[in-house]
Parts: C-alpha cells; sequence; structure tokens
C-alpha cells in the first residue's frame, strides 16, 4: 500500500511538474514574440528661444522600455540647415549652417539599461550658447569636365568639395529639426532592425540687429578719426615720409 | 608729448578688438534677460518592436512560413519568415507605443538601400534586388492594421524608395500596436543565386511632426 501510495505521489507530482512546465511555456510564448527593442525620449517636443547673451541647458532624458539594455546614439538631424545656391537656375552649391554655432549636444552616446522611465533615465544634455560668429560650409558641385581631371588625381573625389567659412550672426535664426535617438547595439542579439524615435526640436536664436551693427560700426569710425585728428594726426604724414 | 603713428595704429587695432569683443554685450536683442531658461518639456514618444521584428525580416518561399529558406519562385509574393505564426497564424512583426505616451505618435520605416548580394553566386556589392517597384515586375510589399487577425493577405504598399522614411502607422495612440506582414517579389527576376541584404530603420515622432532623415550609418 505504501509502495502505491508512494507511486500515486509520483505521478501527481509529476503531472504538477508537467502542468507548471506547460504554464511556463503558455507564459514565455508570447515573450518570443513581444520583448523586442524599444527606445523613447521623454519629452516629444523641444524649444530653443534666446540671443547671443544667453546661455542654458535644455535636458531631455531617454526611455528605455524593454528588458534588454540598450545604447544608444543621440543626434540632430537638421530639416532646414542646408539651402541651394543657384546661379542661372542651376544649383552649383549647397550651403549648409552648422548648428553647433547655436547649440551643441556634449555626449552623444548612451547605455540605458532595461525598464528604464522618467527621471532614472540618462540625460541628453543641450547647450544653447549661440556665438556671435557662426560656422557654414559652402559645398561646390564642380562641372562634369573638371571631374575627369581631379579623379585623375584623387581617385575618391565625389565631384565636390566643401569649404568652411564665417559669418557674423546678425538678424534672427530659425532651425527646425528632429532630436534622433536611434538604438544601435543591445544585449538582445543582433538587431536586424533598428528602432529610432525623433523629438521635434525648434530653436530661435537673435544675434546683433543689423541696424545696430551699421550705428555701432559708423560709431567706431567717428570716435576714431575724432581721437586720431586730436592726437594731430594727418594721413599725409605717412605719404610723406615714405617719400623721403 | 607727439605720438608717433606706429602708436595710433595699435590704438586703432585695439580699438576694434575691443569693439569685437564688446559689441555682443551692448547691443543684442536681450529679449529674455529675466528669464534665461526656457524649455519645453512635456510628454514622452516612445515604442518597443516585437522580438520577431527587432531580430530583422528574414524573406523565405512561398510556401514555407516560420524557416528561411532560399527564394526559387521569382514572378510572386514570397512570405517574411513571421508573416504567419503561432496559433491564430497572426503577424510577429509589430511596433507598440509605450503606454507612458500621453500623445500619439506616427510611425514610419525605411530600407537603407536595396538589397545588396553580401554572398553566393552573386556578385557582393553589385548586384541587387529592388525595394521599389518598376512596371509591376517586383518589389518588396507590406500591409499594415492595428489588429493582428486584419492584417491582409497580399501587400497593399510596395517600398516608396530607399533612405526614405515611409508611414507605417499615422496615428498610435499610447499601448496600441501596429501589425505588419512583408514580401517580397525579387526585381530583377534573374537575379543571380546569393544572400541579398538591406538595413532596415523604424522611427516613431509625434503624429504633428515631420520624420527625419533616414541615415543607417
Amino acid at each position: 500500500m505504501r509502495l502505491n501510495g508512494e507511486c500515486m505521489n509520483d505521478n501527481k507530482y509529476s503531472l504538477i511538474k508537467l502542468y507548471f512546465l506547460f504554464f511556463l511555456l503558455v507564459l514565455i510564448l508570447p515573450f518570443v514574440n513581444s520583448q523586442g527593442v524599444g527606445v523613447g525620449i521623454n519629452t516629444y517636443s523641444i524649444v530653443l528661444d534666446g540671443s547671443i547673451l544667453d546661455s542654458y541647458v535644455v535636458s531631455p532624458k531617454l526611455i528605455n522600455p524593454s528588458t534588454y539594455e540598450i545604447k544608444v546614439k543621440v543626434y540632430f538631424d537638421c530639416r532646414d540647415c542646408t539651402t541651394d545656391v543657384k546661379l542661372f537656375g542651376h544649383k552649383i552649391a549647397e550651403k549648409t549652417i552648422d548648428y553647433r554655432s547655436f547649440f551643441t549636444i556634449p555626449q552623444n552616446d548612451f547605455t540605458v539599461p532595461p525598464m528604464t522611465y522618467g527621471e532614472s533615465g540618462p540625460t541628453i544634455v543641450i547647450r544653447f550658447s549661440p556665438r556671435f560668429i557662426l560656422k557654414n560650409h559652402l559645398k561646390i558641385y564642380t562641372p562634369g569636365f573638371i571631374n575627369f581631371f581631379l579623379k585623375v588625381i584623387n581617385k575618391k573625389y565625389e565631384n565636390s568639395f566643401s569649404v568652411p567659412y564665417f559669418t557674423l550672426f546678425l538678424g534672427e535664426r530659425r532651425i527646425k529639426g528632429l532630436l534622433v535617438a536611434d538604438v544601435y547595439e543591445s544585449n538582445f542579439g543582433v538587431m536586424g532592425v533598428r528602432p529610432s524615435v525623433g523629438s521635434s526640436l525648434e530653436m530661435t536664436a537673435r544675434g546683433m540687429p543689423v541696424s545696430s551693427f551699421i550705428f555701432l560700426l559708423i560709431l567706431i569710425i567717428l570716435l576714431v578719426v575724432l581721437i586720431l585728428r586730436k592726437v594731430g594726426f594727418e594721413p599725409k604724414h605717412i605719404f610723406k615720409k615714405r617719400k623721403k | 608729448m607727439r605720438i608717433s603713428n606706429k602708436h595710433l595704429l595699435v590704438a586703432m587695432l585695439l580699438c576694434l578688438v575691443l569693439f569685437v569683443f564688446t559689441m555682443q554685450r551692448v547691443i543684442s536683442q536681450q529679449t529674455y534677460s529675466d528669464m534665461p531658461m526656457n524649455a519645453s518639456i512635456s510628454q514622452p514618444v516612445c515604442i518597443t518592436l516585437s522580438g520577431t521584428y527587432s531580430q530583422g525580416i528574414f524573406f523565405t518561399n512561398t510556401t514555407t512560413i516560420g524557416t528561411q529558406y532560399p527564394i526559387t519562385n521569382m514572378t510572386t509574393w514570397n512570405n517574411a519568415t513571421h508573416n504567419y505564426k503561432g496559433t491564430n497564424g497572426n503577424t510577429w512583426y509589430n511596433v507598440t507605443a509605450c503606454a507612458g505616451n500621453a500623445i500619439n505618435v506616427k510611425v514610419a520605416h525605411c530600407a537603407c538601400s536595396d538589397l545588396v548580394c553580401q554572398s553566393g553566386s552573386c556578385t557582393p556589392g553589385t548586384d541587387l534586388l529592388y525595394v521599389t517597384d518598376s512596371g509591376g515586375l517586383g518589389a518588396v510589399g507590406w500591409a499594415n492594421h492595428t489588429t493582428a487577425s486584419s492584417v491582409p493577405h497580399l501587400p497593399v504598399y510596395n517600398f516608396s524608395g530607399t533612405d526614405i522614411y515611409q508611414q507605417i502607422s499615422p496615428s498610435l495612440a499610447a499601448s496600441s500596436t501596429i501589425h505588419i506582414r512583408y514580401w517580397i517579389d525579387p526585381r530583377p527576376n534573374n537575379a543571380p543565386s546569393g544572400v541579398y541584404r538591406a538595413n532596415y530603420t523604424i522611427q516613431a515622432v509625434e503624429e504633428k511632426s515631420n520624420f527625419g532623415t533616414c541615415t543607417c550609418d
């Protein structure tokens, strides 16, 4: 009887084990499908507004809704930084304003732990601090008949070259784009599809008004002339000395 | 005491330098001088891909589902491996808007390039399978629906191009899911045997925002 009883208990336990395993399988199965990689930013809109005197920081945070650790690349995708330069209706160059003259994102690479929400997420620092001297790039497209010769010298030449140039920040400048958080690696395994989210970023920066710039320039010239006259400086002296 | 021309020139130069350095402090528009912090931080934008989707889209032959086999029929729609899975035969490719989203998001996908030959009899980096259609000769097609069981069984859309975000959901509320099925009708039909591959991305933005530039570097 005892043996039989034990045998029955064994059967009962194996049945419980079987139920338990089945229950586990039922629990795990949906996750095989649903547990993927995800990403988020805790704001869908960022507004930067100020003048060249202002300097401040906006700090949105990254979200990781998945159960995997993710590595995220954060960058600004500018929509209207590049404009065409045309000559007689033909595009000859592209003018690109470097958004880093207005604001910077010092850190671009983040590791976000699983299930990270709210304040616990890594902070993306956007430092708004417009400069008085702006950096631009001019990408010039060379005509076909020149490209042949340039490719003889440099095989990797891509029919255009870029020249940086600087301008004074006069007037107002608006920039629109997306702050993108792009997952490029995860402990999920090999990722075949890269998820990313974009938070719209609008910047309005005010530099020196053109009228003020002209006014100040005239004022300075007048001041210099006055000082020169006061000290008895005459341009003729320079020429006379040179002649001697 | 008479000042020499050299001294005057130095004075002028100093004036100019002083002018450049003080200019911005003197006359710039100080609209926000009394309120130097100005930021708009509001609701999150967040998505999660299904596990199968995160792994990638693997095309198989017309009849086999679940496991990837080489495509032999070049003139028909060939399924992605997880177009029909599980007991319900639903697709396992889906994107879910996070429960914490307070705004609706729109979702887009982008093929960074056509499918480029990786290995096999095809010439690596040269032979292609196009994702877009031309003259009804084939493409990579897809269909979508917010209910898994209602996703069409044949492509409704083709990829519109490479390096362009194509919308797959115009408005996805928090905790809602968009389900997608993928197919390939290889173009050109005489593409040499081999393994072809393309990078693929998904982007979500707030429903009134524009998608960004599709980059896969």
